[in-house]
């Protein structure tokens, strides 16, 4: 037998009677002053909501009224003699106890860290591999035409000239990306305010600048440079850079779902943050990419530093905006790939085949040095 | 106090005085029916309580992120109900709590339909912008359905006392607001802003029920431009005096390091210029809130029922600053604190004066509602409500 006192509420009016309740083990028998046992219901038609905080326990009867009581413990009594809310009690569990709670901080701290490091980027490289190149096509081309109007003029570049780059190209298709030698298309461009630079826009188009073709000394660093925007396209970087945003948007908004304008401008860092994060990497492979060709090809990575020297020379980054960059610092590139290259001077191994597990994270990828200068 | 309630629109009207009363329902003309007939000699006020604490709420709130996060945003429908309910128990007024009655699944079903629109909306954005513009064009369309069936779903989700909340508003009325006013408002400037945001609230509080009693809402667009005219020339203000101060700052400081001053040019414009923007933008959204929100309380009736609310600017805008810090301070850890501290102020300055006893009001047979508007209008971010 379980006694308790709550308060009645019939759903018609908004009056609170004063209720004796017992609990049997079958039924739930109500009581009042004027009246014995004035209402009963089984326990099997009683509905009792979860158990939350201290707040106070509702019970909804089968008539449409509502039970109320400050009496946790009786609630508590019914629900394990009868087994309602079992699949709840454990949720309370966790938020009654300290323990618990310190755990759940530090999981969700490490399942925020394996959604930001690990799934966001695996689950978008696998559904990019999917996507055919040519889907990109109309965004392609409207940014292109974008970056024509605003920044680009027609190039001044030889016919022989371009035709002598354009088998350099073709040669580093084939390198690259021999399945899809057929999609990759180049294009030459005067850059005009952006200066010496190259794009890989999705569907597959180069676009190289006349000031990057008169900079590079000879045609391993052009190379170089296509290696490196060959492998944005190949490894769907702009199409894994936008599934990861949308996987760090909606990631956001499960955080701040419940807080409304607070959490707007605090989660606009870290978004930030982590977006330029999985840039960089995008960029790290492609270095890895160009390098790992040339040296295939017998050259090293100097062509390659060579010409990620100059541009950087160029155009000084006046800014060490480190992990505010959508671009690792060049010094660290250059350094990269000397790594590169004396780990190949060890292994003695001079073929360009397969990556070391490296594909983990990203970038959103078109140029070839980052863009905030 | 009269109260007559008529059979066919399910509406309960009030009298004060006895001889005023009519025989029919006004509306629809059916005969009214006599359910009250009390008359309480003094109004008497009641605050409302607010017992919800930032310890027990934190843990609540940490569990439901865990449980979300590693469910992939599955369990969010469930946090959502679990939060409702925690917020709703934890406030009473006159001894007895609220309590929220939407079902997780309901929630849900309606998470899962926003999140699949906004997917499509952001990966096509990027492929094919036209195809993102017409679904974004389709969304404005769908979207004051969608605060229609939101107001309706979280009203009826409210009881007091097991007398469920209504909202009557008419989709019609919806869209006149949300769409045509909404749509209108670029073509005079925004001159026409703070009338839009009257509009909204008017939307909310004049058809508000509380079983079968309706409120009714007599508010003005005046207090709503003075309180935009004022805090945006408060803003403007404020915004000049630190760019100034903040330029003749840098100046001071390249000109003695001998740093080149384009360098530091870039960080500040980037970092000051947005964080001071976002500074001023919430504390003239808290400042608009509290007298906007203070005109509307006062000018709401619901029977024999009047709202008193007694905001000040001040201490609304202290606490949505000293918020914000504590949240990006303490990397969100105090979200739950920030959140349980404005609630309270909010809370513990509203009250209600009453004509009639709280336990005379009458009920309404309701129906079940979806929850595909809660969830869209809580995915956007409007605040609706308190």
């Amino acid at each position: 037998m379980i006694h308790f006192a709550a308060d009645y509420f019939d759903g018609k009016t908004s009056r609170a009677y004063p209720v004796r309740a017992v609990f049997d083990g079958t039924a739930l028998v109500l009581s009042d002053d004027m009246q014995e046992n004035f209402y009963n219901a089984r326990y099997n038609s009683i509905d009792i909501d979860p158990a939350l905080g201290t707040t106070k326990r509702s019970i909804r009867l089968p008539n449409g009224a509502l039970l109320q009581t400050d009496d946790r413990g009786a609630v508590n009594a019914i629900e394990t003699a009868t087994g309602i809310n079992r699949s709840w009690n454990w949720v309370h569990y966790l938020e009654t106890h300290w323990r618990a709670v310190v755990a759940c901080v530090f999981l969700t701290v490490a399942a925020l860290f394996c959604l930001v490091y690990y799934a966001i980027p695996h689950a978008a490289n696998y559904a990019a591999r999917g996507v055919p190149l040519h889907v990109t096509g109309a965004a392609s081309k409207q940014t292109l035409k974008m970056f024509d109007q605003r920044f680009f003029r027609p190039t001044a570049l030889g016919p022989e000239r371009i035709q002598e780059i354009k088998t350099v190209f073709a040669e580093t298709v084939s390198r690259i990306d021999p399945a899809h030698a057929g999609s990759y298309t180049i294009v030459f461009r005067k850059g005009g305010r952006i200066g010496a630079n190259a794009f890989a826009l999705p569907s597959g188009i180069v676009v190289v600048t006349d000031e990057l073709v008169k900079l590079a000394e000879n045609d391993d660093e052009l190379m170089g440079v296509f290696a490196h925007e060959i492998t944005h396209v190949k490894k769907r970087h702009a199409l894994r850079s936008i599934l990861q945003s949308t996987g760090v948007f909606f990631l956001v908004t499960l955080l701040t779902g419940d807080i409304t304008s607070v959490a707007n401008f605090a989660s606009f860092l870290p978004v930030l943050l982590i977006e330029n994060g999985y840039s960089r990497d995008f960029e790290r492979e492609a270095d890895h990419e160009a390098g790992t060709l040339l040296i295939g090809l017998g050259k090293g990575t100097e062509p390659f530093r060579n010409i990620l020297h100059k541009m950087d020379a160029k155009h000084p980054e006046t800014l060490k905006l480190g992990v505010f960059s959508t671009h690792p610092e060049t010094i660290q590139r250059i350094e990269e790939l000397k790594k590169l290259d004396e780990k190949s001077h060890k292994q003695d191994r001079p073929s360009h085949g397969h990556l070391p597990r490296q594909d983990l994270f990203c970038y959103n990828g078109c140029t070839l040095t980052s863009e905030t200068r | 106090m009269k109260r007559m309630v008529c059979g066919t629109c399910n509406v309960a009207y009030e009298y004060a005085a006895p001889e005023d009363q009519p025989a029919c329902c006004p509306r629809c003309g059916s005969p009214l029916t006599l359910v009250m007939n009390e008359f309480s000699a003094t109004p008497k006020r009641y605050g409302f309580e607010f017992t919800a604490t930032a310890s027990e709420y934190f843990r609540i709130w940490i569990v439901n992120l865990f449980l979300t996060i590693i469910s992939l945003g599955i369990y969010a429908a469930w946090a959502k109900v679990r939060t409702r309910r925690y917020i709703w128990a934890n406030t009473s007024l006159a001894g007895h709590p609220f309590t929220f009655h939407g079902r997780p699944t309901a929630i849900l079903k309606g998470n899962l339909i926003i999140a699949a629109i906004f997917i499509a909306y952001i990966t096509l954005k990027k492929f094919e912008p036209v195809v993102a513009t017409g679904l974004f064009l389709v969304f404005g369309f769908v979207f004051p359905f969608l605060v229609y069936k939101s107001l309706r779903f979280n009203a009826h989700n409210t009881s007091y006392r097991n007398i469920r909340f209504r909202f009557l508003g008419r989709l019609k009325d919806s869209y006149e607001t949300y769409l045509l006013f909404a749509g209108i408002l670029p073509c005079t400037l925004f001159i026409f802003f703070p009338a839009w945001q009257f509009y909204k609230k008017k939307y909310f509080f004049s058809n508000l029920a509380y079983g079968l009693t309706r409120s009714s809402f007599s508010g003005r667009k005046g207090p709503f431009y003075k309180a935009y005219f004022f805090t945006s020339l408060a803003g403007i203000a404020v915004f000049a005096f630190f760019s100034w101060a903040g330029s003749y700052w840098l100046e001071q400081i390249s000109a003695s390091a001998g740093v080149s001053a384009g360098t530091l040019n870039m960080f500040y414009t980037f970092f000051f210029t947005s964080f001071l923007a976002a500074v001023i933008f919430y504390t003239l959204q808290a400042a608009i809130y509290s007298l906007t929100m203070n005109h509307c309380w006062s000018e709401t009736r619901l029977g024999g029922l009047t709202f008193r609310s007694t905001f000040t600017v001040r201490r609304l805008v202290y606490i949505r600053i000293t918020n914000v810090l504590a949240v990006i301070f303490s990397l969100g850890l105090l979200v739950p604190w920030a959140k349980i501290r404005r609630l309270r102020y909010i809370l513990e300055n509203l009250s209600i004066v009453s004509a009639q006893a709280l336990d005379t009001f009458h009920g309404s047979p309701g129906s079940d509602l979806s929850a595909l508007g809660d969830a869209a209008t809580d995915f956007i971010g409007i605040e609706i409500g308190l």
